[in-house]
């Protein structure tokens, strides 16, 4: 099966399509929001606010956004709009604030401008502004930090408003649920009894949607890599070792293998088995071969350490030694090679020099050759 | 206030506020990437810019994130969030709602010094020249939530990437990426052969195969030009994720890998420490010419009840150079007998074979009453082969040896040459695997919660293989391409019950189709002790069930304490500590009969009985009874308002009850890191780290030599025993693998205003011994004078050190044109006994190698000048 | 090879170092008028000698009253006030980010000394006695609960729910600087007006604080600024 000239098919296409899309944009403008009425001058309080005084406010507000929507037979119903689905986002309950009303984005906007222009700016916020600015009333601030008035009236009262950084009193178990109201599924179908969960951690230890912090990813630092790095310092160091995958030098991350939001794989693999991790860009190692190897059918961790080794090709010993720690059958593997077998030595030993035992069983990851039982062919 | 208030009604919710969020979506999606259900292709660097866009970070916003408060937050585990970057907010496109923002970085690299050192070059391809350091751009229409970006950034032909994504916020996204990766294995390699890269490795003109002295080859391998090896990755690929229906969201996606190159490999014609001026042991190079095209595809639907998630992932890797076939140059010779009848000279391997594999999972989850949470996955897997098999052998003429009539141990090549002497044409390898796994989570009270997990895993290998040759009647194989059964009688590799020359052969005649099945049970509760700290235990039970190997059962019983506290004198700690227990059922240490002729009717146990397959008390480590102990801290300290300290403590100690095999492994380690970041226009970051490890194990030597012991020929080599004939205590040994690892650096960053400069140091050192102790010279391999006094001299010790030094100063020309300037010096120091000697010759009697290995020193130099662009 | 590099590296240097001086010019004209901004959220309180500030202050009592409450309501009543927040204003008049034809005469003859003392001083002094404000007016209702409907955040959140300063709960995240926010009970209604006028059209932007000031002043219309001054004066 030759996929030659994928990459051909695929830019045309997806050129074709980005071309399509800048061009249509006249379409774009037919899809504005219509709906606005006089000036409405009651001074309500902070719920129960009509239509005409959630429209005209901008950045939109959700207060009510749905009984508003459900009671105005001119805006369309959510499930069948066109507009992004972010329309429907509805305000968590804070539990250390039950009182609290929403007061829209608008009222906070007005104290905090600054984080308003990194976040409009950031994929998160950017996106919910962007494509919900279409169709009616919309979910903004609020739709993740919980309804403010509370927090507007008294800012340092602790748990007055839905808080994500250091000093929140909002636990992480309320954090993850806000951001899992939208997020539930996919990738984080497992967070629930995941390692980086039950140990307490919240979305925002390694997600920050307030600022553009990361290309992509929403992340609490520049890359993927570092915000790893962040808590498993030991692990990065590893990669630095002479023998390692390309991640120092910004071609694999960590979350090329693990799923950080939780897997049922030990230890946050993506697949069934560490193996088939691995297979994923070692296709060449799955066979099945003729002849296998045990230790490298049950788990490439048994010589290998992924992370990063001194010895070559990811080893977790020098050869021979990795060998004789299983083999010691009769004549040639268990003998002990010392340094008289060195290319400099008085008796070079191909067991010990360059490669050792690999010399003749080269296909030690298994043999598809009718003569290979002992991966010499 | 509010917080003593709330506090009992507060962890009462919490549970339920984290499970209503999960199940109580009013059907409202999102629009995150599948990217991370994929293996590979989340990271797109290089070696100029590991990051990937490097040069859109700065500057950063000199007004910071808040007018409020200065600084920046933290997050929840202490460590600070870095300065956002000044927002651009874009130019318009035309009168339409598009805006596009962009930037440019090329310019001219310069590599000076040791350009070819192999560490330095090992995943860039570092070259003199035009460099693309970012070409980014990107598209916005903040009516409609479309976007449109594109990145792209190249070194050299052979490591550059470029990615296009395209979609609407919410609704869906498509991407296509193509990329160039390039892996350096070797640079100072001399291989003596013609057609490295190719199928067919052939020897020069002045070599004769098959016929060739050491001095002759040796001759040919010191005047072979210096080459490197190594391969390039270029992957390309496409997918679309998005709302297909409602709830329902798709994704799909489709990769392809070329992979090509070269790797060294290997290549036997016998051994030759036993038999000077005999035997082949050769250093070849194998072509890598590699296709695989992954497929992956995935629905699902996030309910208010129900998660549901359907998975399909396929995977079919094509092999363009499945076979390597080389020349030897060195001339064998049969111990006994004469006349010398075989003519072995060509060697032949088999590489990889194409494979297909496919994947269907299936995940669901649903709430339960009482704060609960039920996942069940189940998946099932296959991966297949079924490539045209290679004939036993390559050899031609007559092979083996022909002692006196009627001592004929000869075979003719032609019955073994063609695929007509194999049992069956092609392999017809499967491996089948079916994966079910069901947990369930409750939060009963608002400071305990249990949960309980299952998991059931089998690996099937339906792979059957029978050596037996249709033309001669005979079973086994053709070992090491003819050489081995021509040097020594017999050690053809063939069982033939109706020879009594081959009838006590004890040959490999089947394949041995390892699988296994895998029960997990976990069971565990967290207590939540005020508001701040958790303590949490776990208990797992894994029940593994190998198939075809030492043991039919092994349990692994493991009891994990976990606690945080997010208040130790303002530090968030966390803590762990494993205890891990394994045994099993009865060691068996031969259960490989049924695949050795052993089990063949018509095999005759010879005089002195078959040798003992291995020593009774080897335990592989895989299998054996094992304790472990791991425990880890991981500390992380806010500062001030403007530094955070962490560090990480770290131990394993693992102890295998073996007398043979593994016997420990230790590892000791820890990491500190301060981070500071006073202003927008400032960073700075320094770390430390130490590791240190050890592996013990110990093996025995058998006596196979009047010299050690004389078991092996005699009735005695039937016992297993450690202590016995064949393995005496006399000949045990140790050996020992210590290592020790050190990283530190410190990485600086100040905005001038004008220009900014960044420097960064980094330091990597490891140190590696590898010592050993025997009961008596017994267990050495060279027993003479001169071998005993190089063994008790020891290995001379391994290490690998670098330092890189980086230093950045860009200036601001005008507010779009920027000038940057770039320097990187890079030292290292590596030896490795491995390839000790190898420097002055790579020919040792009737073995040829092909590596040098890496450079013992190199010093390296980048400078770069680019243009930066914003556009 | 390295002395092409050099080379190289060398002319593109020299460029771009040209084309800076080149540019610099037109920049160097236009920063003749914006002056830095005062960044505030690092502020310290402060602290002076009071007894020395009552010695300075006898050219201020012309405007600002002997008892820091004002002769008349264009200018503000100074008793009882932040003395950080007086101590910044001070500055800011000094140092041209706040722009008065009285005050920048003024406050250019001072030292740093000197605002510290006068700032201490008239913080020390008894404020203005509380009035009796009417709880149920626009302006009440604006400052203890906002007015969601328009976006306008309560003012009671950094002012304090009496006026007289915020009372912030004691947090390790990073704080405002609540000691430079100033209080507002019994202030001049007209001074009041016109600040908030002078906020909202960016008259009066030169630090942090006013940045904020700036983004809620936008929410305000004339009649709510006219409520919150009516509201404020009389509290």
């Amino acid at each position: 099966m030759r996929v030659i000239s994928l990459f051909l098919a695929a830019s045309i296409c997806v050129v074709l399509g980005a071309g399509g899309m800048v061009l249509g944009s006249h379409d774009a403008q037919a899809q504005q929001a219509a709906a606005t009425s006089p000036t409405d001058a009651s001074h309500s309080p902070s719920s129960g606010l009509s239509q005409s005084d959630i429209a005209k406010m901008l950045p939109a507000t959700d207060m009510g956004a749905h009984a508003a929507r459900a009671n105005n037979p001119h805006l369309a119903p959510v499930d069948d709009s066109q507009a992004t689905p972010f329309d429907a986002a509805s305000i968590p309950v804070n539990p250390l604030a039950p009182n609290a009303d929403a007061v829209g984005a608008k009222t906070c906007v007005a104290c905090h401008s600054q984080e308003n222009v990194q976040a409009s700016h950031s994929l998160h916020v950017g996106a919910f502004r962007a494509g919900a600015a279409n169709s009616g009333p919309q979910a903004a601030c609020e739709s993740c930090h919980g309804p403010g008035s509370e927090h507007a009236k008294n800012p340092t009262a602790p748990g007055s408003i839905i808080a994500f950084t250091h000093d929140a009193k909002t636990s992480p178990q309320v954090q993850a649920g806000v951001c899992l109201s939208c997020h539930a599924g996919g990738a984080r179908q497992h967070w629930i009894g995941s390692i980086h969960q039950n140990r307490g951690l919240s979305c925002t230890d390694c997600h920050n949607p307030m600022a553009k912090l990361s290309p992509e990813g929403v992340l609490a630092k520049s890359s993927i890599n570092e915000v790893c790095a962040t808590c498993h310092q030991d692990i990065r160091a590893k990669f630095n070792r002479r023998s390692h995958m390309p991640l120092p030098e910004g071609q694999i991350a960590c979350t090329d293998c693990h799923n950080p939001h939780g897997s049922i794989t030990k230890p946050l693999l993506k697949t069934d088995t560490v193996n088939e991790t691995c297979y994923t860009c070692h296709a060449e190692k799955r066979g099945p071969f003729l002849f296998e190897h045990a230790p490298v059918r049950a788990n490439c961790l048994n010589c290998h350490d992924v992370h990063g080794s001194n010895q070559q090709t990811l080893l977790v010993a020098p050869i021979p030694m990795l060998c004789q720690q299983c083999h010691t059958m009769t004549r040639h593997p268990n003998d002990l090679q010392s340094a008289a077998g060195l290319a400099n030595g008085p008796h070079p030993d191909e067991r010990l020099i360059g490669r050792g035992c690999l010399s003749c069983h080269s296909n030690i990851h298994g043999s598809n050759n009718p003569s290979g039982p002992k991966f010499h062919e | 206030m509010l917080a003593l208030k709330g506090n009992r009604t507060t962890l009462s919710t919490l549970a339920l506020a984290l499970l209503c969020g999960l199940f109580g979506t009013q059907g409202a999606l999102a629009g995150d990437t599948s990217g991370t259900m994929r293996v590979g292709d989340m990271q797109y660097g290089n070696g100029l810019d590991p990051r990937g866009w490097t040069p859109m970070l700065y500057p950063a916003d000199p007004d910071g994130m808040s007018y409020l408060h200065a600084g920046m937050l933290r997050t929840p585990t202490g460590a600070l969030y870095p300065y956002p970057l000044l927002i651009d907010a874009g130019k318009p496109v035309g009168q339409g709602d598009w805006t596009y923002s962009g930037l440019l970085e090329f310019g001219y690299l310069h590599v000076g010094g040791d350009r070819n050192a192999e560490y330095f070059r090992q995943y860039d391809d570092w070259k003199s020249g035009a460099v693309l350091g970012l070409f980014a751009l990107d598209f916005n229409n903040r009516k409609t939530g479309s976007y449109v970006d594109l990145r792209g950034s190249r070194i050299s032909g052979d490591d550059q990437f470029y990615r296009l994504r395209g979609g609407r916020y919410g609704s869906y996204r498509v991407e296509g990426f193509y990329r160039d990766m390039p892996h350096t294995v070797s640079t100072s390699a001399y291989p003596i052969w013609n057609g490295v890269g190719s199928t067919d490795l052939t020897l020069p003109s002045s070599l004769v195969a098959g016929a060739s002295t050491p001095a002759q080859v040796a001759a040919v391998s010191a005047a072979t030009p210096r080459r490197s090896i190594g391969l390039t990755r270029t992957r390309s690929g496409l997918s679309y994720e998005g709302v297909l229906y409602r709830n329902w969201i798709g994704s799909a996606a489709i990769t392809n890998e070329k992979r090509t190159g070269t790797r060294l490999w290997g290549g036997s014609m016998f051994f030759n420490f036993p038999f000077p001026d005999n035997g082949g042991v050769l250093e070849t190079v194998r072509p890598i010419d590699f296709r695989t095209t992954d497929i992956n595809l995935s629905v699902r639907n996030v309910g208010k009840l129900w998660h549901f998630l359907a998975t399909y992932n396929g995977s079919f890797f094509r092999n363009h150079k499945d076979h390597l076939d080389f020349e030897n140059p060195f001339a064998l010779y049969n111990v006994v007998g004469t006349p010398q009848v075989a003519d072995i000279k060509d060697g032949q391997f088999s590489l990889e074979p194409d494979n297909d594999y496919h994947n269907i999972r299936l995940d669901l989850s649903r709430e339960l009453k009482g704060n609960g949470q039920f996942t069940v996955a189940g998946a099932w897997g296959t991966m297949r082969q079924n490539a045209a098999l290679l004939p036993p052998t390559a050899c031609t003429g007559t092979g083996g040896i022909f002692i006196a009539p009627p001592v004929n141990y000869t075979f003719q090549c032609a019955n073994w040459n063609t695929t007509a002497a194999l049992s069956r044409q092609n392999a017809n390898a499967r491996i089948d695997t079916g994966l079910f796994d069901a947990r369930v989570t409750f939060q009963p009270a608002p400071a305990f919660g249990w949960h309980a997990g299952l998991r059931w895993y089998r690996e099937d290998d339906k792979t059957r293989y029978l050596a037996y040759n249709p033309l001669t009647g005979q079973y086994g194989y053709i070992s090491e391409n003819g050489s081995q059964g021509s040097v020594v009688p017999g050690e053809t590799g063939i069982f033939d019950p109706t020879n009594p020359l081959y009838w006590s052969s004890n040959v490999t005649v089947r394949n041995n189709p390892f699988g296994y099945t895998d029960s997990i049970f976990e069971l565990g509760s967290d207590w939540q002790l005020g508001r701040k700290t958790s303590l949490g235990v776990t208990y797992t039970y894994d029940h593994n069930q190998p198939k075809y190997r030492e043991r039919k059962r092994v349990d692994d019983q493991r009891i994990k304490f976990d606690w945080v506290s997010r208040d130790v004198i303002g530090a968030t700690v966390r803590l762990s500590w494993e205890y891990a227990k394994r045994d099993g059922d009865k060691y068996n240490y031969d259960p490989y009969a049924q695949f050795f002729s052993e089990s063949l009717p018509g095999f005759v146990d010879p005089a002195t009985g078959l040798p003992a397959h291995t020593v009774a008390d080897m335990r592989k480590y895989d299998l054996s009874n094992r304790t472990e102990s791991k425990a880890r801290a991981i500390v992380t300290y806010p500062w001030g308002e403007s530094a955070t300290l962490s560090a990480t403590f770290y131990g394993n100690r693992d102890n295998y009850d073996a007398l043979i095999g593994r016997q420990t492994t230790n590892t000791t380690g820890a990491t500190v890191q301060w981070d500071w970041q006073p202003t927008p226009a400032t960073t700075m970051n320094a770390y430390l780290g130490v590791e240190g490890s050890r592996m013990g194990i110990s093996n025995v030597g058998d006596s196979d030599a009047p010299d050690n012991g004389a078991g092996l020929g005699t009735i005695g080599q039937t016992n297993p025993n450690l202590g016995g004939p064949l393995y005496p205590y006399a000949n045990q040994w140790w050996e020992f693998d210590r290592e020790s690892n050190r990283n530190a650096g410190l990485s600086f960053s100040h905005d001038f205003g004008r220009a900014r400069a960044d420097i960064s140091y980094n330091y990597t050192g490891s140190f590696g011994h590898v010592g050993y102790t025997y009961a008596s010279i017994g267990a050495l391999a060279y027993r003479d004078p001169a071998g005993v006094a190089a063994a008790e001299a020891g290995f001379p010790d391994n290490k690998y050190r670098t330092n890189t030094l980086d230093l950045g100063l860009s200036f601001r020309v005008n507010r779009n044109v920027g000038v940057r300037l770039y320097g990187r010096y890079e030292t290292g120091a590596f030896s490795d006994w491995h390839y000790a000697g190898l420097d002055n010759t790579l020919s040792y009697d009737h073995r040829l190698y092909t590596d040098k290995g890496g450079q013992l020193h190199y010093s390296v130099s980048l400078v770069g000048v680019m243009l930066n662009l914003k556009l | 090879m390295t002395n092409r590099t050099s080379l190289l590296g060398v002319f593109l240097f020299g460029c771009s170092m040209a084309m800076g001086c080149v540019a610099q010019q037109p920049a160097a004209d236009a920063a003749a008028t914006p002056v830095k901004l005062l960044d505030q959220r690092r502020m310290q309180p402060i602290s002076g000698d009071a007894q020395a500030g009552a010695g300075k202050a006898a050219v201020c009592a012309a405007c600002h009253g002997a008892q820091g409450v004002a002769i008349a309501p264009t200018f503000p009543n100074l008793a009882g006030q932040s003395a950080t927040y007086l101590y910044a204003q001070l500055k800011e008049f000094h140092d041209g980010q706040r722009n008065d034809p009285v005050m920048t005469g003024q406050a250019a003859a001072l030292s740093d000394a000197d605002m510290r003392d006068l700032a201490s001083y008239y913080a020390s002094l008894a404020p203005k006695p509380a009035g009796q404000a009417d709880a149920s007016s626009r302006g009440a209702q604006l400052y203890l609960a906002g007015d969601p409907a328009q976006g306008i955040p309560p003012c009671q959140g950094c002012h304090g729910p009496t006026g007289m300063g915020p009372q912030p709960h004691p947090s390790s995240a990073p704080q405002p600087p609540w000691a430079t926010f100033p209080y507002l009970r019994g202030q001049s209604g007209l001074y009041l007006t016109k600040q908030l006028g002078d906020y909202r059209s960016g008259m009066r932007a030169g630090s942090s604080n006013a940045k904020v000031m700036q983004g809620v002043t936008q929410t305000l219309g004339d009649a709510d600024v006219q409520a919150l001054s009516t509201y404020l004066g009389t509290l």
